[in-house]
Parts: structure tokens; C-alpha cells; sequence
């Protein structure tokens, strides 16, 4: 326990770290913000001045940087310029669309890639396992924008079947709880879809190798030798040993579907935290932009303690010191 | 057997839940867009977009129509000018209310204008009324006396400019707070015909018909949705698909691949814009007149618009776009001419003595080489393609440009800073003829003269213009200053870009006005089919 607390302390001052460097490069950077202002060629330098001041962009860097530290300190996590709101509020709102997208795809992905790792080393050799095997490495290949479109395009607009984009029906309030419910899962089934396919042929191809390499080891000559029942030796002892480093594999794609991801969230107009990055960055929002950077890395570094600590329940052999 | 289970259960789930969902009945109609608005504050508001939107819900003193002349009452039932036009006298409606129910009135316009020129808000557009209009008075309720410090062309424009905000919401905050409130985009309290149900950001915006308009007629469309899709090929897949109705800025290709659709129309029309290559004249290669007027003669412009923008825009040939009143008509575009170009460049003593294909010339004892950078905004995907045809048609001539693309908020700073060479960019003009910020000596400095173009008799005709009371006299100014500038050319101009907005056949399009001041000029007017 006391290890665990160590860490996640140890986490809360990396992420401030990597933050403070964030913020301090964001204002070395020969860029502006504002930079929509400087379009209107009417426009004084005493009125962009006057503009910039009022969102305390004129003071030295340094003092910034500790105005900065004061809001981090009050929990506000500074201001954000174009929501005019503190940034805690936006991460919050964001991350909440986020996770509607990012649990779905997590569970399927894991869930899916599991179950199709495990099929395809039982079947190994088959023409269904060099199929899939070969499918799975096309998935993992093409890029997300791309499917993403491409999904929109087949079973929204040609079959009809999902919305392009959204969260939300526009007479969502309208409807009944179970209509509610049942209209958001409508809504997540493409993005979720489209998030989990890269992790879930990464995982399913994973959970291949490693339940082979399982396979291959002695003490399941043995079991055979011994006589034992075939799926017994599989479901008893080859899976969980080939199981295990799933669980890295996990650590590290929580970030991807927790942290928010630029694409999908561009191509279905999800308001979450990937789309609220890349707004804040070109709109030079910094506070927002040096917050999230926060939060991402701190979730980041949650996602590797967390697959440490599953290690440690799952390999009794391990111990985390 | 398991596995059939399974994807029988999941197929029967899919046909249950497509089968229950609820057709809502179409009586509304879905704008499409990639970006949201900024805010329902309008002092806070700095994109074009922001203010198509928060025009539909709130009221302006009168209408500015598209000649940018003409003005016709909204809230102003009329007004009347005093006998040395110093001052207008505004009457307003008396049965314009807000949507929480408080009348609006002179006090509100006068609280206004009080916010529009408050430097603690430091308003985008403010610089023109402070320094025009001296003072806003409230009468009574409908009575309103604008006072201006001089007599000049565009004062009922000025006093239209400011937004009309409601005092008695707006006054619990001070200026000074609000940047940095919120408050002010929940519930937002309007007076248009329109008026807004929802904002989720990002998301959507739902405007519905303000039942508390003054004129009961309007608007015919009782409920409009602003859709948010920030991806541009969903977002027009969903135009094509009829999901959604409206849908502004079409890219040129896709309304050269959709034109003739029997669900939807494209509407064009000019937009009072240009795009230029602004020459930087602080590098000595740009310094010379010649030069500048044989890159202008070099760069094939209309092959630019023919292949990139399939036709949709005009050539430019000055600051001011064609269908602005102050354009000078007698000017023609450079021609294409590559002879004319190479000769000008011999003129001003550049030739390819080394024989690499690269002209040159000795400048202050040094033998340097036609060579520079154009910078451009990466996000601009016709800007790229059109700095590229740019180098080409140059190389023809002997003129090696790199091009290099930045992020717009750097490929800002670079201009600010005038750190480049050329620059390919394009200005969105004001309603007001005034080139004093772009070609002003003065400008170079602090203001947006880039090119740091200095020419002292356009200087002194450009002060003279801009502050002439009498428009046709002002044309005749207007029309040398833009002969300087043509045969200057600070700038070579390239084109005008038109608007291409696609609408769906749901809508009447005989209803429909779009222009250059708003693709959503007559909203409230639209009527479905």
C-alpha cells in the first residue's frame, strides 16, 4: 500500500513536471495568440495590447508561470481563454464525453481480442487462423481517419444504420429514459467501434503469440503426457499464463482511450478531450493547453502503476517494491 | 451453436432498436458547420461565423444591406439627421422585447455603446467608434441621439456596428470581468426573431422562434439546428446524405462533382475578399517597382483559377474587391506575359551571367541570386496548391522561390514580425474604403503595412479620401490611389474568391438571400417547401 501511495505520489510531480515544461515552451514559441485579432487590418496594437493584458499575456513569463502555480494550488488549473470558464471545468466535461467513447472501446477491444487471440492459436495452422491473422494485421495497419470515414460512409450513409456524428439525438431531452439510453449507444457504436479496431487486432494478435509460446512450453507436454483433458489444459493452465502480459499491454493503451483521441474525436464530432487539446493548441488557449497536458500525463502514468499493480494480483511472483 | 446464439441475439437487438426509433417529423431545418461560435456575448465574438449566428438573435439598430450603402430600419423605425449632420436622432420601435420580457429601449442602446468603446473590454471592432462617434444618449425610451465628432460617409454604418445588448443583464457585471465570465452564453437573453434554446459546445445549437418578435410573420422556419461536425468530409457527406441543409464554404471541387444534384442547389456569390502575394520590400529584391510588375506579369492567374478554383473567382486587380462601390473598373488585371516580365527584370539589371537558369545581380558588390521563400498557412489547402503553380509559372522566368508553410499562429507571428520574403495571404475587406493600415507609411511600423510599401503621395490622397463627406468625390481620390497601387504593386493581387454555399431543395430557394454580409442574411424570411 505504502508503495502505491509512493507512486502515485511520485506520479503527481512527474505530470507537474512535464506540465511546467509544456508551459514554458508554449510561450518560447514564435507564435501568437489571438491570432484571429491580427486579421482585421483595423485594428491598433494599443487594442491587441489592451486584449492581451486582460488575459494577463503581457506580464513577464516567470510571473505567469506563478500566477500559474497560485491557480494549479486553488484547483482551478488556471483560466481557459476561449471557454471563459477554469480549465478544471473543461477537462471535466470533456473527459466525461471521452470516457462514453473510450470505456465501450475498451472493454471490446480487450474483450474481443482476447477471445479471437485465444481461438486463433487453438486453430493454429488453419486457413481460418492465417485469414484472420492476416485480417487482423490489415486492421491494425490502416489508419484511423481513414476507417473512421470510411464507416461513416457505409453504415451511415449508405445503410443508414448509425448517426455520422454526435452524442446526441437533437430531441434528446425529449425522450424517455430507456429512449436516452438507448439513443446514446446509438450514438457512441461507430466512434467506439472505430477507436477499439487498432488495440483490439494489436491484442488479439498479442494474445496469439504469446498463448503459442505458452503452448509450447514443457510443463504442457506434461499435462498432455499426463493425459489430462485438452481443454482442461487450455482454460486451466495455458491462459493464464499466456494472459499475463496482457496486462502491460493494457497500462498501455488505457491512455488511448482515456486521454482522448484526436481523430475520432474530429471525425464524429465528440466533444472530448483529443478534439479540446487540439482547439486549445491552435487557438494558443495555454492554460487549457498546459492542463491537459497535466491531466493526459498524469492518466499516462496511472495507466502504468495500474498494470503494475494487476501484475502483482495476477503473478503472485511479483511483488512491487 | 453458442456463436449462432449469439449473433442471432445481436442481429435481433440491431433490427429491434433500428425499428423504434422515432421519425421526428422534418419542420426544422440543420446548418452545417466545422466550428463553433465563440460566445453569445457579441463583444467577446471574433469569427465571421459567431456573427452570422448571433445576427439572427439580435437586433440592430437598422439592416445594412449588400451595397453596404443602403440601410433600412430594424429597431430604428427611422431617424433623422440634424441640420449640420453632426448628429442623427434614432426612433425606436416600442414593441421589441426581450426574450425574458423587458422592453428594449433607447437605454439599452445608449448602456451598448458604452460597452462597445469601454477600453477595459477593449471590444475587436471598437477603434472606428471611438474615434467617429462622440456620444450616445438615451432620450427617453424610444428617443436616441448619436452625436459625432465629424461629418463623414459612414455614420449611420458606425452606430449600426454596435450590438444591441440588454442592459439590464449585462450591467450586473462589470467590463473589466467580462472576458473571463461565462455568465453570459447561458440562457443568453436576445431580441431577434430567432431566439436560443440550447448551445452545446461543440456539439449543436438550437435557435427557435422568439415568441415575443414584434413582427408575428416571422420567422417562418420555427426551429433551426447549427450542427457542429469539425471533420469536413463528414461533415459533407451529411450535406450529400440530406442529414443536413445547409451547408457553407463548399470546397470548389465538390460542388464542380455535385452541380446539377436534384436534392440540392449551390448558391455563389462574391465575397468581399482577395487573395495577394504581398512582396516584402525590406528585402532589397523586392525593392523595385519593375521587379514587382514582372512577377505580377509572370504569375498566370487565370490558369490558377480555372484549375484550382474551377472557375469560381475573379482576377483582382486592387485592394478593393469588384463588387465594392469605391473598385476602380478601369483597371485590368496583368496580363500573362512572360516577354514583358523577363524584360522588365533585364530593366532592373537582372540577368543569368552564370548560366545556372537562376537570374542575377550585383547588389551592394555582391553577386546574389533571384532567389527567396513564400510563406503561406499550412491549413489552407488552396493556398498550397496555389504557391506551388506560383513556382512554377517563376522558375519560367528564371526566379527560384522555396515555398514554406507554416501554423497559422506562427505563419502569424512571421507576418507580424515581418520576417519573410513573399507572402501568400489574402485580406477580408472592411465595409469601409480605408487603406491607410495596409499601404500607410505610418503602418509599417505597428500597423498592418507588411510589405513596408512607403509611397508618400499615395499617403497624403489616402488621408484626403478616407474622411471625404462626398462618395462621388471620394471615387474619383479612391480611383487614383488605386491606379498608384496598381502600377506599384506592393501587392500582386490575385483573386477574389467566391462563395460557394450548398442548400438543400427542402428550402425555398426563391426565399433564400445570401450575400457577403451574411449567408444567413434573411433567415427568418426562409420559408420549407
Amino acid at each position: 500500500m505504502r508503495v502505491i501511495l509512493k507512486r502515485i505520489f511520485n506520479a503527481i510531480f512527474l505530470s507537474f513536471g512535464i506540465s511546467a515544461v509544456v508551459f514554458l515552451l508554449l510561450r518560447v514559441l514564435p507564435s501568437v495568440s489571438f491570432s484571429d485579432l491580427y486579421l482585421n487590418p483595423r485594428l491598433s496594437d494599443e487594442a491587441i495590447t489592451r486584449i492581451k493584458s486582460s488575459y494577463g499575456l503581457d506580464k513577464p513569463v516567470l510571473v505567469q508561470f506563478f500566477v500559474w502555480i497560485k491557480e494549479i494550488a486553488m484547483g482551478n488549473f488556471g483560466f481557459s481563454f476561449i471557454y471563459r470558464k477554469p480549465v478544471i471545468d473543461c477537462i471535466f466535461d470533456a473527459f466525461l464525453s471521452t470516457l462514453i467513447i473510450g470505456l465501450p472501446a475498451l472493454i471490446y477491444s480487450f474483450g474481443l481480442g482476447i477471445v479471437v487471440g485465444v481461438q486463433l492459436a487453438r486453430k493454429k495452422g488453419k486457413a481460418i487462423d492465417k485469414l484472420v491473422s492476416s485480417f487482423l494485421l490489415i486492421l491494425y495497419s490502416i489508419p484511423t481517419f481513414w476507417v473512421g470515414i470510411i464507416f461513416v460512409l457505409v453504415f451511415s450513409n449508405v445503410l443508414g444504420f448509425f448517426p455520422p456524428s454526435g452524442l446526441r439525438s437533437f430531441n434528446f431531452s425529449e425522450m424517455s429514459f430507456l429512449e436516452k439510453i438507448f439513443d446514446l449507444f446509438w450514438h457512441i457504436f461507430l466512434p467506439s467501434f472505430t477507436l477499439g479496431i487498432a488495440p483490439m487486432s494489436a491484442v488479439a494478435r498479442f494474445v496469439r503469440t504469446h498463448t503459442l509460446k505458452v503452448l509450447s512450453q514443457t510443463y504442457v507436454k506434461m499435462a498432455k503426457a499426463k493425459g489430462l483433458e485438452e481443454r482442461l489444459i487450455f482454460y486451466r493452465h495455458v491462459l493464464p499464463n499466456a494472459l499475463l502480459p496482457v496486462v502491460t499491454l493494457f497500462g498501455l493503451y488505457l491512455p488511448v482511450f482515456l486521454a482522448g483521441s484526436v481523430v475520432v474525436e474530429e471525425i464524429f464530432s465528440i466533444p472530448g478531450l483529443g478534439k479540446l487539446a487540439i482547439d486549445s493548441i491552435f487557438q494558443r488557449d495555454y492554460p487549457l493547453t498546459v492542463g491537459i497536458t497535466l491531466f493526459v500525463s498524469f492518466i499516462v502514468i496511472l495507466g502504468n502503476l495500474i498494470s503494475d499493480i494487476l501484475y502483482t494480483i495476477f503473478d503472485p511472483r511479483i511483488r512491487l517494491e | 451453436m453458442r456463436v449462432n446464439q449469439i449473433l442471432f441475439f445481436l442481429v435481433l437487438s440491431l433490427l429491434l432498436t433500428l425499428g423504434c426509433r422515432k421519425e421526428v417529423k422534418r419542420n426544422y431545418i440543420v446548418i452545417g458547420s466545422t466550428i463553433d461560435i465563440d460566445s453569445f456575448n457579441p463583444y467577446l465574438s471574433t469569427s465571421l461565423f459567431t456573427q452570422d449566428i448571433l445576427d439572427r438573435v439580435y437586433l440592430r439598430l437598422a439592416v445594412e444591406h449588400e451595397d453596404y450603402r443602403t440601410f433600412t430600419p430594424l429597431l430604428a423605425k427611422r431617424w433623422e439627421w440634424s441640420k449640420d449632420s453632426l448628429q442623427i436622432t434614432f426612433y425606436l420601435r416600442n414593441d421589441v422585447y426581450w426574450t425574458d420580457g423587458v422592453k428594449t429601449t433607447a437605454y439599452d442602446v445608449e448602456y451598448s455603446f458604452k460597452a462597445a468603446t469601454s477600453p477595459e473590454l477593449a471590444w475587436l471592432n471598437a477603434e472606428d467608434i471611438v474615434r467617429n462617434i462622440e456620444d450616445v444618449k438615451a432620450l427617453n425610451e424610444t428617443t436616441l441621439v448619436v452625436k459625432y465628432r465629424y461629418v463623414y460617409p459612414y455614420q449611420v454604418m458606425d452606430i449600426n456596428d454596435v450590438w444591441i445588448i440588454p442592459r439590464h443583464i449585462y450591467e450586473k457585471i462589470p467590463f473589466s470581468e467580462w472576458r473571463k465570465n461565462g455568465f453570459f452564453d447561458h440562457n443568453p437573453v436576445t431580441n431577434g426573431p430567432y431566439k436560443v434554446a440550447r448551445w452545446e459546445r461543440g456539439q449543436l445549437i438550437e435557435l427557435v422562434k422568439n415568441e415575443r418578435y414584434f413582427d408575428k410573420n416571422y420567422p417562418k422556419i420555427e426551429r433551426v439546428f447549427v450542427k457542429i461536425v469539425p471533420n469536413e468530409s463528414n461533415l459533407t457527406l451529411q450535406f450529400l446524405n440530406g442529414e443536413i441543409d445547409v451547408l457553407p464554404s463548399v470546397s470548389p471541387s465538390v460542388a464542380e462533382k455535385y452541380e446539377g444534384s436534384k436534392n440540392f442547389k449551390f448558391v455563389k456569390y462574391p465575397h468581399l475578399a482577395y487573395e495577394y502575394i504581398g512582396w516584402n520590400q525590406k528585402n532589397p529584391i523586392f525593392a523595385d517597382k519593375k521587379v514587382r510588375q514582372a512577377l505580377s506579369y509572370g504569375i498566370n492567374v487565370d490558369e490558377i483559377i480555372n484549375v484550382i478554383l474551377k472557375g469560381n473567382a475573379v482576377r483582382s486587380t486592387s485592394p478593393f474587391p469588384s463588387t465594392f462601390w469605391a473598385h476602380n473598373e478601369k483597371l485590368k488585371p496583368y496580363p500573362y506575359d512572360i516577354q514583358r516580365a523577363k524584360k522588365l527584370l533585364s530593366e532592373a539589371g537582372w540577368r543569368d551571367s552564370d548560366g545556372d537558369g537562376i537570374l542575377d545581380k550585383v547588389i551592394g558588390g555582391k553577386k546574389v541570386d533571384f532567389k527567396f521563400t513564400l510563406i503561406t498557412n499550412a491549413e489552407n489547402q488552396t493556398r498550397r496548391e496555389v504557391a506551388v503553380a506560383i513556382q512554377n509559372d517563376l522558375l519560367k522566368l528564371g526566379v527560384k522561390m522555396e515555398i514554406q508553410l507554416y501554423e497559422f499562429n506562427t505563419f502569424m507571428r512571421h507576418i507580424l514580425d515581418r520576417n519573410f520574403d513573399a507572402v501568400l495571404s489574402g485580406w477580408r475587406i472592411a465595409t469601409k474604403p480605408d487603406l491607410s493600415s495596409l499601404f500607410h507609411t505610418e503602418a509599417i511600423k505597428s500597423g498592418h503595412n507588411i510589405v513596408s510599401y512607403s509611397n508618400p503621395y499615395f499617403d497624403k490622397l489616402n488621408d484626403s479620401a478616407a474622411v471625404l463627406n462626398n462618395l462621388a468625390s471620394a471615387k474619383k481620390i479612391w480611383d487614383e490611389i488605386q491606379e498608384i497601387l496598381y502600377e506599384d504593386q506592393p501587392y500582386t493581387f490575385l483573386y477574389e474568391p467566391v462563395r460557394i454555399n450548398g442548400i438543400s431543395n427542402r428550402i425555398k430557394i426563391e426565399t433564400v438571400k445570401m450575400n457577403s454580409i451574411s449567408f444567413l442574411f434573411n433567415l427568418h424570411e426562409w420559408e420549407l417547401r
